[in-house]
């Protein structure tokens, strides 16, 4: 980043600044003839034209123009018409400005947020750990936003509001130097006293952005610690050091709203002291006699005229300050001293790390605080062995395998392999060929699906169509400094996991995860969760063939009654009434299922089937049933919140509603009690509030809906269909053609067991498992457990055939099964010759590996080879 | 087989005696109503008790695992009969 904000502005808006200036003074003569058309007219129509003849902005007009004989009232036209058109084109002038304004604004932030991103991302480990994501966030919000927009006004407000002073200063002098004099000296003292106010401002400011980022981290910390603060009973504690930190943001709030008050203030005093000037300066020259009273009132007004481009010049200033200081705060916050290097693409040396050893040479890291992680170390790690570094946490070993994956650089000492330095290795090629998983910090997943974090580090160029066209949006990042490449193509470098294609590497994800125990799991998201449409494709030939084999099984085994199949004529008691109603899902928030009447169309239907009375009929008795046997309890305790079929809020309201009359009942009341029976599953809630005529009238709605339903509404419903696939569904939902029959013992865990079966005796598995690959982990891989996110990290690992693998920490965290899984893996790895290196806290965790290395206070202690134990 | 049948089948069962009508009728709604298909095992000796059952229509039987393996059968639950609460209310 550039050193100071001056440099800043004028490297990367140099030209969008001329261009404004060019803007600004093209649009003066403009303004100019907008200000001097109405005296035009006023000469026009007080009759000043009648002796010197007609003339146009002092140029005498002939007096016959195109034919036509130029008479007063043809001018007066021909004038209003003008000056119609000097709005339009000033106007215009006033958008191109602004449009010119914003976009130079815009980009600049887009350029500014980017490069603060590429420096944190150049960030050593060290800074992760004082700066937290809350307090980088805050420093790239509101205060660059301001930054910015004073980019966009740099030129523009000075240009355009100095040249209206310019203007109004060269008509005062033309009136009377003397009076101009006094009106220029005003102002400026304006500029002697705020100046200093302005830079307590700024102190200030910079104070305040500090304490906010500061209130920011400890709000950061307050989350990650929310469980501490709780088990030790510390909030009463945590309450008052949060109340003291905003008490500091208080006073530094008040004080700068003072200041900007007291500026303000000397500011109206200056523009209100003027005309007094005037009026006592003025005054006695026209009693003297050297000035007449009409000059004097026009002064007057172009002296007033001058208040509003003074501020807005002003409050220029004081936001160039205000950027430089935020210009410098954010300088001094991301541009550290010991930022990483950047990052190349260009591929340097690229040498094969299998099969050779790594010499680890008198290697010493330090730490922020001086101290030696790592001192002096020796080591040379054999190609081909599987080597276990143990010893005490923080003993060195951490620092080691860190050091290795080029995670944090070494201030001495090097590793080298075949005589080329680990560290002038290109990064992306020194990954590539090291691959690095961490327990803690390095196995974290993105919110993306499975497949998307198995592939993470395959993505390494985007591979583009060849009849690829720069599209707007690229060129829009190249003009504001931001990376070009496409984000929504192909960046997965395939060759690199030994496959050609993407069906290749589901299979090769699928063999991976299935190595590590995953494949349980990879099958049942593919059975539930909904159902990606590029799998859909695949299997959905098949769906019909697994539903008839399914329930020939279960017919075999006795058990037919256990899923209760959709049918176009009866009610399904396992499904909801408002399911029943549409024969479908709702789909896209065009029908609210707990709320039906919402919807204009679904009202008026529902009461041309005469469906209203009986739902509101069996809406009261739900209603009745809920007061009755949730009476006495808090609507919301646990067991309302759990078992009830109304929210809180409703079972509230219902009560309420229970002691009024029916006149008292409000519209919406009404409408809640016709709405309640749309989620109520008979076989489930038994309220015996949806009886059989109510059924039967359902089933009469819903073979009438289709026809009355409007086509843009058609959307809304994703329909149960045994012929198609619904995509809004999962896989086992379009399997079953209807629902589980949840009164039927053992039949939630059985039809998911037999359809499984089913599939995988039709060779259908592994289709299953790769739309469970399309399961979306959620932020942090939140909706994995703990075990399985970590199999994923692992098997991305070695879906990118590393030369050399690092694990951190790793086999500890796994369960046992898996950590055996994982070391034939290392073994088979290590004699297809690649380097394995495992840092691990529990040496009895360090089986069948060839060499044991215990590392203490940053050094090695111990090394034992062959099978420790 | 309404909420009302189920609540006045659980205040025929001893340990409910005494309970407000219309907390057994919350307990019938909590609960669940399964059909049980002839020879289906509920609850096996030793497992942890997630569940207690009344028997609303039919028997079942209750079987001890023996020193040598066997299943010897040592009784019958009727309708109305209340059985799994021990491993629950144990748990």
């Amino acid at each position: 980043m550039e050193p100071e904000f001056r440099r800043f502005l004028w490297r990367y808006s140099l030209r969008a600044q001329a261009k404004l200036l060019g803007l600004a003074v093209a649009s003066f003569p403009f303004l100019w003839l907008y200000y001097e058309m109405p005296k035009e007219i006023v000469a026009l129509i007080g009759g000043d034209m009648a002796a010197g003849g007609l003339h146009l902005f002092g140029v005498a007009l002939p007096g016959t123009v195109l034919g036509l004989a130029l008479t007063p009232e043809r001018l007066l036209g021909a004038q209003c018409l003008i000056l119609l058109l000097l709005v339009a084109v000033n106007q215009r002038f006033r958008y191109l400005i602004q449009h010119r304004k914003i976009m130079t604004a815009e980009r600049m932030l887009r350029r500014i947020r980017f490069q603060i991103l590429g420096l944190v991302l150049r960030f050593p480990q060290a800074a992760f750990r004082q700066r937290t994501a809350g307090e980088t966030l805050t420093s790239m919000g509101g205060d660059l936003e301001a930054l910015c927009t004073h980019v966009g006004n740099a030129v523009a407000v000075p240009a355009y509001q100095g040249g209206t002073i310019l203007v109004i200063m060269t008509f005062l002098l033309l009136q009377d130097p003397l009076l101009a004099l006094a009106a220029a000296v005003l102002y400026p003292l304006a500029m002697i006293i705020v100046p200093p106010l302005q830079r307590r401002v700024n102190e200030l400011s910079r104070r305040r952005s500090r304490l906010m980022r500061g209130l920011g981290e400890r709000i950061d910390e307050t989350f990650h610690l929310i469980t501490d603060i709780h088990a030790n009973d510390q909030t009463r504690w945590t309450r008052a050091w949060l109340g003291a930190r905003l008490g500091e943001v208080f006073g530094a709030r008040v004080a700068i709203g003072h200041l900007r008050f007291t500026i303000a203030t000397v500011n109206t005093l200056v523009q209100q002291a003027g005309p007094v000037l005037f009026y006592a300066l003025g005054g006695w020259l026209v009693l003297e006699g050297r000035l007449d009273i009409g000059t004097l009132v026009a002064v007057i007004a172009a002296h007033k005229d001058m208040a509003t481009p003074w501020r807005e010049l002003l409050e220029w200033y004081q936001a160039r300050e205000d950027a430089r200081v935020k210009y410098e705060n954010t300088l001094r916050l991301f541009n550290r001293p010991d930022l990483r290097p950047v990052p190349v693409d260009v591929a340097g040396a690229d040498p094969d790390l299998r099969g050779v050893a790594l010499v680890i040479e008198d290697l010493i890291v330090r730490d922020e605080d001086g101290s030696r992680p790592l001192d002096r170390l020796r080591l040379t790690l054999a190609p081909g062995r599987a080597t276990a570094l143990v010893g005490p946490a923080g003993g060195g070993r951490e620092a080691l395998v860190q050091v290795i994956a080029g995670l944090i650089e070494p201030a001495a000492g090097r590793i080298s392999v075949a005589g080329l330095d680990l560290a002038t290795l290109s990064p992306g090629i020194r990954n590539r060929r090291i691959a690095y998983v961490a327990a803690g910090s390095g196995s974290g997943l993105q919110a993306r699906t499975i497949a998307d974090n198995l592939a993470f580090g395959l993505q390494r160029e985007p591979r583009l169509p060849e009849d690829w066209i720069e599209t707007a949006g690229q060129r829009e990042a190249r003009l504001t400094g931001n990376p070009t490449d496409p984000f929504d193509v192909d960046w997965i470098d395939y060759a690199a996991a030994g496959i050609t294609d993407a069906t290749g590497l589901q299979d090769r994800m699928i063999a991976g995860m299935d190595r590590l125990g995953f494949r349980d799991t990879l099958f049942r998201l593919g059975l539930h969760a909904p159902l990606p449409a590029t799998v859909a494709a695949g299997i959905s030939p098949a769906i019909a063939a697994i539903r008839e084999r399914l329930d020939a099984r279960l017919t075999e085994t006795g058990q037919e009654g256990l899923i209760a199949h959709f049918d176009p004529d009866a009610y399904n008691d396992h499904a909801t009434l408002a399911e029943n109603l549409l024969f479908g899902v709702a789909v896209g928030g065009v029908f609210d299922v707990e709320r039906m009447t919402d919807h204009p169309f679904m009202m008026a239907f529902l009461a041309e089937c005469g469906l209203l009375d009986p739902l509101r009929a069996a809406g009261e008795k739900i209603a009745a049933v809920m007061i009755d046997i949730f009476a006495g309890l808090d609507p919301e305790h646990e067991i309302v919140r759990r078992f009830a079929l109304v929210t809180p809020e409703e079972l509230r309201r219902l009560r309420v509603m229970a002691g009024l009359s029916e006149n008292a009942l409000t519209r919406a009341d009404r409408l809640m009690l016709t709405n309640l029976p749309f989620r109520v599953v008979v076989a489930r809630h038994r309220l015996d509030a949806v009886d059989a005529a109510l059924k039967a009238a359902v089933v009469a709605a819903r073979r009438l809906l289709p026809a009355r339903m409007p086509p843009e509404l058609a959307s809304g419903i994703a329909p149960f269909r045994s012929d198609r696939i619904n995509p809004e569904t999962s896989l086992l939902d379009n399997i079953l053609y209807g629902r589980i029959a949840t009164d039927r013992a053992g039949a939630s865990t059985l039809v998911p067991q037999t359809a499984a079966a089913v599939i995988e005796d039709l060779g259908l598995g592994d289709a299953v498992c790769r739309a469970g690959l399309h399961f979306p982990v959620g932020v942090g891989g939140a909706r994995l457990a703990q075990g399985e996110r970590l199999r994923i990290a692992i098997a991305r690992a070695l879906l990118r055939r590393p030369d050399v693998i690092v694990l951190d920490d790793v086999l500890d965290a796994l369960d046992s099964a898996c950590r055996n899984t994982v070391l034939t893996i290392l073994r088979e790895l290590a004699d297809e010759g690649v380097t394995v290196i495992a840092s691990l806290g529990d040496v009895g965790h360090a089986l069948r590996f060839d060499r044991v290395i215990t590392i203490e206070r940053g050094r090695i202690v111990r090394s034992v080879d062959g099978d420790v134990k | 087989m309404t909420l009302s049948d189920d609540a006045a089948t659980l205040a025929a069962v001893p340990l409910f005696q005494g309970v407000d009508p219309a907390r057994l009728k919350l307990i019938a709604f909590t609960a669940e109503r399964q059909t049980v298909q002839p020879g289906t095992v509920l609850v096996r000796q030793g497992d942890p008790g997630d569940a207690a059952f009344v028997v609303l229509s039919g028997t079942a039987s209750v079987h001890v695992d023996t020193a040598d393996g066997s299943a010897l059968r040592i009784g019958e639950v009727q309708t109305g009969i209340l059985f799994g609460e021990v491993a629950l209310l144990a748990d």
